[in-house]
């Protein structure tokens, strides 16, 4: 009676022990910094120079974050109305650090978050983020099949085409298609800039002298939307960030499931992707995260809903 | 009771923000459509076509906020 009761409970751990574990992982979360963007704050730029994080906020503040340190300080920008839409915060090829207003006017800001500089660009944009060689816009263009990014050295040049990334074709209105085409740009790491469109399960990894590389990542495409009057009343971005690990891999914030409703505050699904678009990891987060802010060897960084930068060991 | 009175309004008011967040994307169509009907009401073909295209902008714009 004794070695069958011993045989049962061996049986039962063993069965226990083998079964393999499905579904994604959570990972042990650690607040790094506490309450280093308010949360009413949305986050319209971001660059990264000699290893912090500079954020630029709808509250028209500029956050520079040190990991390293562990520590988040607030600049307030001035000479910028309190009623000026600025979009997009990056670093051109002199080093000097600008945000759009509006949807023609450069705004050249200091380390300290003045506006020290405004200049006219002669077509209207949308977008603004750093390239390699020069500032990189979209265009505001909702004529299909045209390039979502256009580069320009400090809005001077004819802007040319950057990567392969276009305005989505269909026969709906030209808003509703650039909603879905609406580009994000991550920071270079490694030599590569990740950018994707709102609406699409692939990230184009651009690299030095305008070559780039189209990841498709056909996990992704049930978080995707095939309805362009619905995405359009409810946008949102299939992946909300992309963070280049290595020239062989990156990390993605989407939604924890295809079936989640897309949150403002964030999301708490994080995948890392290599090259060739397979998912090789899968976790979800405690915390809802809006941005990654920084990769290292075994931990992540990211910006949550409620403004605390965590840590989360993967 | 004046506790539960209080309760009660802090609570409407955050359904009511949520609600009004959700109602954004759609408020920019219903106001795109005001604006086209304002823009074909222009009788010059060039103005009509400038009304137009301002409302499409508009209507961007608005979209573009919404975005998450």
């Amino acid at each position: 009676m004794r070695w069958s009761l011993l045989w049962l409970v061996l049986a039962m751990w063993s069965l226990g022990c083998s079964a393999p574990a499905d579904g994604p992982v959570t990972p042990a979360e650690r607040l790094w910094v506490s309450g280093a963007v308010p949360p009413q704050e949305g986050t319209i730029g971001r660059v990264v120079d000699a290893g912090i994080v500079h954020l630029l906020t709808t509250g028209h503040h500029i956050v520079a974050i040190d990991l390293r340190a562990r520590r988040a300080t607030v600049a307030s920008l001035r000479d910028v109305g309190d009623d000026e839409k600025l979009t997009g915060l990056a670093r051109a090829e002199d080093s000097s650090l600008w945000t759009l207003s509006g949807w023609s006017t450069l705004v050249q800001l200091d380390k300290d978050g003045h506006a020290v500089k405004r200049r006219a660009l002669p077509d209207r944009v949308t977008g603004l983020h750093t390239g390699f060689e020069g500032l990189v816009f979209q265009p505001l263009d909702f004529t299909e099949r045209t390039p979502a990014l256009v580069t320009t050295s400090t809005g001077e040049d004819r802007p040319v085409a950057w990567g392969s990334l276009t305005v989505r074709e269909g026969t709906d209105r030209g808003p509703v298609r650039l909603v879905q085409s609406l580009a994000s740009c991550g920071v270079p790491v490694a030599d590569r800039i990740p950018c994707w469109l709102s609406n699409a399960a692939a990230v184009e990894l651009m690299e030095p002298r305008g070559e780039s590389v189209l990841v498709q990542i056909p996990e992704l495409l049930p978080w995707t939307s095939s309805d362009p009057t619905t995405f359009a009343r409810n946008p949102y971005r299939a992946m909300r960030d992309v963070w280049v690990e290595s020239a062989s891999a990156m990390w993605v914030l989407v939604r924890a499931a295809a079936s989640d409703v897309p949150d403002r505050g964030g999301e708490r699904g994080l995948w890392r992707v290599d090259v060739h678009g397979d998912v090789t990891g899968k976790y979800v987060l405690r915390s809802r995260a809006r941005l990654i802010l920084g990769v290292e060897r075994g931990r992540i960084f990211v910006l949550t809903a409620e403004g605390h930068i965590v840590s989360e060991e993967v | 009771m004046r506790k539960w009175i209080v309760v009660f309004l802090f609570v409407a008011a955050i359904v009511g923000a949520s609600r009004r967040a959700e109602a954004a994307p759609v408020a920019c169509f219903t106001d795109f459509g005001q604006c086209e009907l304002s823009a074909a009401s222009e009788s010059s073909f060039w103005w009509r076509t400038l009304r137009a295209l301002d409302c499409e902008i508009n209507l961007w714009g608005c979209l573009k906020e919404a975005l998450i």
